[in-house]
């Protein structure tokens, strides 16, 4: 049986050697990095699973070195997803995210926590869910 | 805290007593009895005579407790007491957290001898003996230091980190019935077992109040193959099997401050007789220790029954009720508290008659961002940025807001952006650090409560010097003096105000000197103007001093009404010169003119002025 990591490498590859169109873009808190992300399905559902493709750049390159957090939380409720994403980097800048799930619909917000040379940049997304 | 097991085997056998937990239904959740009105009590425990020796604080000293009755304060030596164990000999070990030795004192207050410096302390709080050995939870240095009975170092078990056998900030230590040690890794928020040379066998728990879960484990206690936890933040004690299986939790959250009867409000340190039958739960910010039990003892008589259960408990009160923690700064807008419990951090506008929560920032666990245990927090006027220095993650969250116009104050809980986190240089020991200023020239100034030390960051957060030398013991609070760009720093261990040029070099030193003695000063604020402020923790009051040091106001007193203190905390002053201090056991703000004339109490909700008392209730009376 083909495993889990090796079926995400696999449709990562794939996905992101053709036809991949990351339609979100926006910048970390600070203005010092990239993020495009797209997810699947989309538009995000409620109380379904959904994945994404993150891709993280710095200067327009890139990142090399560094590590992806992605969380998303409901701050009018303060709370967060009841499942922990699973991340897994599948080339230089660039993640696949798994298990993720907007468990109530209403306002979100996706966070993209993005550590570089021992600091924490944080880029988020506002997002309606219904 | 010692739990001489040879003798409480003697002492129950002479007493013909049960052993504790024979029967598997056993618990110690009744609440029995309180005793109230202690200054600060730390710690405690028992003596093998069945009497309780209680451990405080502010100001230092101890009282012998029966079953009935507690005795006056008995003064001693020591700069802030933090942990108490009882030897078989009838003396008793204290950890000093202040001046990082261990004393050793009769029960009649007297010093027989100090351990000092040698052992390299720093903050040592918890302290257990077991057999022929003293083991200290090394707080400030994130580890367990084992000494013999001379004093003399003889192991260092663990240092900071988060895998077995590492700890942050430990504070309770204790041994179960196997002669393995046990201790409250509280920062990390779970219980250790290692043996007892230090190799981690077991370790449970982590941040949460679900039951099994902890916020700041502050103490623990063995009893035959039960473990119990004062779990601080989470108001209650829990019961553990030794192999972390969770038996009991109890203790529900004090819904006001001063209530008691079972009601627990931040736990610091327990204690179980050597019998196993009474469980003592010390809560220095409500000055009071509680006992519980499964049964009175055989000897206690009806009569005797009555008079315990019929004793006066703590006093209920009325007001606001919200969790604020000892830090908050201002602008002429914004007000920024800490909210210790929900880990948040609440942005008032603090324009209008009353303050306006505009929002408030949650961190969701120990991810990126996560706030663990803020020392300080410092608000930009001009970047509308927050720093935040959290010494229970060592990391600094930079916050940004995006504030809505001046004449449309509103809630909007997206408003604050996390900008970064990052862990400083590693030549800075964030877990010591105790506040945080920035000066004019854009450096920031931390103060290491532990060392005595200042280290100067350049405005990146990138360390570009360190004052070791500028003379302090017990530095609780700096400020930036803008009208001379003096760095004032407050000195508990020397009751003393320090005041430095931006290059390290002291300018003046003066004594604080109040007609109304301070016990315990906690924050200062400086006015305009350069008068300095300054709030008392112990003496539950505020002072006001003239830049020379001359006495100037005083006002405050110990209670819960508009206008008394209960521990008050953090002070500041805004541009119209009004005094925000927060009152920390009271749950709340209160804000004064410079004189002391009372103009508000609030909370996160809510607003009480002269002109809109709250209304009178009967438990108010």
């Amino acid at each position: 049986m083909i495993s889990k990591t090796a079926a995400i490498l696999a449709a990562a590859m794939f996905l992101g050697g053709c036809c991949t169109s990351l339609d979100h873009q926006l910048q970390t808190n600070d203005r010092n990095y990239e993020v495009s992300w797209s997810s699947n399905p989309s538009p995000i559902p409620v109380n379904d699973f959904f994945t994404l493709e993150v891709e993280v750049r710095s200067d327009g390159e890139l990142l090399t070195e560094g590590e992806l957090t992605v969380d998303a939380a409901m701050p009018h409720h303060n709370h967060g997803m009841n499942h922990v994403p699973l991340i897994e980097r599948t080339g230089p800048g660039r993640w696949h995210v798994e298990d993720m799930l907007f468990h109530m619909p209403g306002y979100w917000e996706l966070y993209f926590d993005i550590q570089d040379q021992g600091v924490t940049h944080r880029a988020q997304e506002p997002l309606e869910v219904d | 805290m010692i739990r001489p097991t040879a003798l409480a085997g003697l002492l129950a056998v002479l007493q013909g007593l049960a052993p504790a937990y024979a029967q598997e239904s056993r618990t110690l959740d009744r609440y029995q009895i309180d005793f109230n009105g202690l200054q600060t009590p730390v710690d405690a425990t028992w003596l093998t005579d069945d009497r309780l020796v209680v451990l405080e604080s502010a100001p230092p000293a101890i009282r012998i407790a029966d079953w009935l009755t507690c005795s006056s304060p008995i003064a001693i030596d020591c700069g802030e007491p933090a942990g108490l164990a009882a030897g078989p000999d009838g003396t008793l070990l204290v950890t000093d957290a202040a001046r990082n030795r261990i004393i050793q004192l009769a029960t009649d207050g007297t010093t027989l001898r100090s351990f000092e410096a040698d052992a390299g302390l720093r903050t040592p709080t918890g302290i257990a003996l077991h057999e022929d050995r003293i083991f200290v939870a090394d707080t400030g240095n994130d580890r367990i230091v084992v000494l013999d009975l001379d004093g003399t170092v003889v192991e260092s078990i663990g240092s900071r980190g988060e895998a077995p056998g590492l700890f942050r900030r430990p504070q309770g230590i204790d041994f179960d019935s196997e002669n393995r040690l046990v201790v409250a890794d509280t920062d990390n928020h779970r219980i250790q077992i290692l043996t007892r040379d230090g190799k981690p066998i077991i370790q449970w728990g982590s941040w949460g109040s679900f039951p099994g879960l902890f916020q700041g484990p502050s103490d623990i206690h063995c009893v035959e193959d039960r473990i119990l936890v004062s779990d601080r933040l989470n108001h209650r004690i829990q019961e553990f099997r030794s192999d972390g299986t969770l038996l009991n939790a109890w203790g529900m959250h004090s819904v006001k401050p001063r209530e008691g009867q079972g009601r627990i409000h931040y736990p610091d340190a327990l204690t179980i007789t050597p019998d196993g039958t009474r469980l003592a739960v010390v809560e220095s910010f409500e000055d009071r220790v509680q006992f519980f039990g499964a049964e009175y003892p055989d000897w206690i008589d009806e009569e005797t029954r009555q008079r315990i259960e019929s004793r006066p408990t703590s006093a209920p009160r009325a007001g606001i009720q919200s969790h604020f923690g000892p830090t908050v700064d201002l602008d002429d807008r914004i007000l920024v508290v800490w909210e210790p419990e929900a880990r948040a951090v609440l942005i008032f506008d603090h324009q209008r008659a009353t303050p306006i929560r505009l929002t408030s920032i949650f961190s969701r666990g120990d991810g990126p961002g996560g706030f663990g245990h803020l020392a300080d927090l410092h608000w930009d006027h001009d970047s509308n940025q927050l720093h935040l220095f959290d010494r229970g993650t060592s990391q600094v969250h930079v916050y940004g807001l995006e504030l809505p116009p001046a004449d449309q104050p509103r809630f909007d809980p997206s408003m604050a952006r996390l900008l970064t986190s990052r862990t400083l240089d590693a030549s800075i020991p964030m877990h010591r650090i105790v506040d945080a200023e920035r000066a004019g020239n854009g450096r920031w100034y931390l103060l290491d409560g532990s060392e005595g030390a200042i280290h100067v960051l350049d405005a990146d957060l990138q360390p570009v010097d360190r004052w070791d030398d500028v003379g302090l013991q017990e530095p609780v609070a700096i400020v930036h003096d803008p009208r001379r760009d003096h760095l004032l720093v407050l000195d508990r261990g020397n009751l003393g105000i320090h005041r430095l040029d931006e290059a390290g070099r002291t300018v003046s030193v003066s004594t604080i000197q109040s007609p109304q003695a301070l016990v315990r000063p906690n924050g200062m604020a400086i006015t305009r103007s350069g008068d300095l402020l300054i709030s008392d923790g112990g003496g539950h009051g505020v002072h006001r001093f003239a830049e020379d040091g001359s006495h100037l106001a005083s006002w405050g007193s110990k209670g819960s009404n508009h206008e008394e203190f209960w521990k008050p905390a953090g002070i500041v002053v805004d541009d119209r010169d009004r005094v925000i201090v927060l009152d920390h056991g009271n749950h709340r703000c209160q804000m004064f003119d410079l004189d002391g004339r009372w103009l508000m109490t609030f909370g996160a909700g809510r607003a009480y002025t002269p002109m809109n008392r709250p209304p009178r209730r009967p438990e108010d009376e």
